[in-house]
C-alpha cells in the first residue's frame, strides 16, 4: 500500500506554515504553470522555490524523499516512453531510443517530479480544514456553485481517503487470505476487490449521512477568517523576483 | 428557543437524501483518489482501479450526483491535494499532456450517468435487467472513448508527437485493463444497486 506521508499535514513552527492557505494556493498554482507549460528555465526556478520553500519548511527531508519515491518508476517510464516514442528521427540514437527523445522525457519526468515536490510542500504544511477554507474563499464569487456544500464534500473526500486505503488494505488481506490472489481470472479479482470496497463505501455513507443530519447539519456554517499578512505578501514577491531571475539571467549569459 | 424560530432554523436543513447523496458523492470522491494506490495484478501489469471508480460514479450516483463527485476529486487535486496517481495534485497536471484525460472524466461520467439512468428506464419498463446491464456496458464505452479521445488530443497537442504515436502511447497500452474494468464495473453496479435502494432487487455478495 502506498505510504502517503509527505503528503500529510505536519505541524511545525516555520514561515511556509504560517502562510495564509490562499496564497500558498495561489503560488502553487502559478508555479505548477511555470513548472508544466513554461520554458525549461521556469521550471528550474520553479523547482529551485519549492526546495526553498521545503528546507524553510522545516518538514523531514527523509519522510519527504521516501513519499515521493512511488513517483519514480512513472518517471522512468516516461523517459523511456519518450525515448522509444519521442522526437529526433535520424538524429542521434542508443539503440532502440532517441537522444533527443530522452532529453524530452528527462525534461518531462523533472517538470512532473517539481509539481509533486510543490504538492508535498503545500499539503504537508496545510491543515485539510485552511484548504477546505482556500476552496470556498476562491469559490465564493463563481455563480451557482454552492461554495459551502463543495467545501464539506472536499473535506469528506481528503478526510476519508486514508480511510478507505486503509479499508482495502485489510479487504485485500482477508481475500488473499481466501485465496483471492492466486485466481488466474484478472475479471474476478478486480470485481470481488472493488464489489468489498463499494459495498463498504455505502454502508459508511449511510452511517455518516445518518449521523450528519441528526446533528443538524446544513450548509449555512459560519465560515472560519483568513488574513492575508506580511509574509504572505513577502513570499509572493520572492516567488515573482525568483522566477524573473530564471527568465532573464541565462539570456544575459548567453 | 421560540417555536417559529426552530420551524425555521428546520426548514433550513437539507433532506436526509441530499446529505446521503453529498456523503455517497464525496465517498466516491475519497474511492477515487484512493484508486490511484490500489494496484491489482493483471499478468505481468498492475491495473490501477482509479477510472473504474469513476465509472462506477456515474452508473451509483447518475449524471447530476456522479458529475458532482468527479468534480469534487478534481477541485481537491486542483487545490495541490494529492489524489492524482502517483500522489500528485495541483494545476500543473491540468496543464501537462495528461490534463485531458482528468478534464474528460467530468462530461464522460455525466454522458455515463446519463445513459445509464435511460437503461434502468429499460429495464423499469420491461422488466429486462440483462437489457440494462449492457447499458451500463454500452454508457461506460462510450465515456472511455470520450475519455481518450480529449486526452489523447491533449497529448499529441502537448508534446506534438504524430497521431499513431500518440494514440499508440496514450491509448493502446490501456485498451486491455479498460474493457476489464467496464466487466467489473457493471457487476459491482448490479451489486450495489439495491443497497442504495435504486432496485428493489435484493443484494447479492461480492462474490456473485
Amino acid at each position: 500500500m502506498a505510504y502517503l506521508g509527505p503528503f500529510l499535514f505536519l505541524e511545525k513552527d516555520s514561515p511556509v506554515h504560517a502562510m495564509d492557505p490562499r496564497a500558498k494556493a495561489a503560488l502553487l498554482a502559478v508555479l505548477g504553470a511555470c513548472a508544466m507549460a513554461g520554458p525549461p528555465r521556469l521550471a528550474v526556478g520553479a523547482f529551485g522555490l519549492a526546495l526553498s520553500g521545503l528546507v524553510a519548511s522545516r518538514l523531514p527531508m527523509g519522510r519527504t524523499v521516501r513519499g515521493l519515491l512511488p513517483l519514480a518508476p512513472l518517471l522512468f517510464l516516461v523517459v523511456l516512453a519518450r525515448g522509444l516514442y519521442g522526437g529526433g528521427e535520424g538524429g542521434p540514437a542508443v539503440g532502440w531510443f532517441s537522444v533527443a527523445g530522452l532529453a524530452e522525457g528527462l525534461l518531462f519526468a523533472f517538470r512532473l517530479g517539481t509539481v509533486a515536490v510543490l504538492g508535498a510542500v503545500f499539503t504537508g504544511t496545510t491543515r485539510p480544514g485552511a484548504v477546505r477554507e482556500a476552496v470556498r474563499w476562491f469559490l465564493s464569487p463563481v455563480p451557482l456553485v454552492p461554495e459551502n456544500r463543495v467545501a464539506m464534500m472536499m473535506g469528506l473526500t481528503v478526510r476519508l481517503v486514508p480511510v478507505v486505503l486503509e479499508e482495502a488494505s485489510r479487504t485485500r488481506a482477508a481475500l488473499a487470505a481466501r485465496g483471492l490472489e492466486s485466481r488466474k481470472n484478472s475479471l474476478v479479482r478486480v470485481r470481488v476487490l472493488g464489489a468489498c470496497l463499494v459495498r463498504r463505501v455505502i454502508l459508511c455513507a449511510d452511517r455518516f449521512s445518518l449521523a450528519l443530519a441528526s446533528r443538524g447539519w446544513s450548509e449555512n456554517r459560519c465560515a472560519a477568517s483568513l488574513t492575508l499578512g506580511r509574509a504572505d505578501v513577502a513570499a509572493a514577491c520572492l516567488a515573482a523576483l525568483a522566477m524573473a531571475l530564471a527568465w532573464f539571467l541565462p539570456s544575459l549569459a548567453v | 428557543m421560540k417555536p417559529g424560530k426552530t420551524r425555521a432554523a428546520a426548514q433550513d436543513l437539507p433532506s436526509l437524501e441530499s446529505v446521503r447523496n453529498m456523503v455517497l458523492a464525496s465517498l466516491l470522491a475519497a474511492l477515487m483518489a484512493a484508486g490511484a494506490w490500489i494496484a491489482v495484478p493483471v499478468g505481468p501489469v498492475p491495473v490501477v482501479l482509479q477510472n473504474m471508480f469513476v465509472l462506477l460514479a456515474g452508473l451509483l450516483l447518475g449524471p447530476r450526483w456522479g458529475a458532482a463527485s468527479v468534480a469534487v476529486y478534481l477541485l481537491a487535486g486542483l487545490a495541490g491535494l494529492p489524489v492524482f496517481s502517483g500522489g500528485g495534485g495541483g494545476p500543473g497536471h491540468f496543464l501537462g499532456p495528461t490534463g485531458g484525460y482528468l478534464v474528460a472524466y467530468l462530461p464522460a461520467v455525466w454522458l455515463v450517468g446519463l445513459l445509464s439512468n435511460a437503461g434502468g428506464r429499460v429495464q423499469d419498463a420491461n422488466h429486462r435487467p440483462g437489457r440494462a446491464m449492457a447499458m451500463d456496458v454500452l454508457a461506460m464505452a462510450v465515456g472511455m472513448i470520450l475519455v481518450y479521445a480529449l486526452g489523447v488530443a491533449r497529448l499529441q497537442a502537448v508534446t506534438r508527437l504524430p497521431w499513431n504515436r500518440a494514440v499508440a502511447l496514450g491509448m493502446l497500452p490501456f485498451l486491455p485493463g479498460d474493457a476489464l474494468k467496464i466487466a467489473a464495473a457493471a457487476a459491482i453496479a448490479r451489486m450495489a444497486r439495491p443497497l442504495l435502494g435504486r432496485e428493489n432487487a435484493p443484494a447479492p455478495g461480492p462474490h456473485g
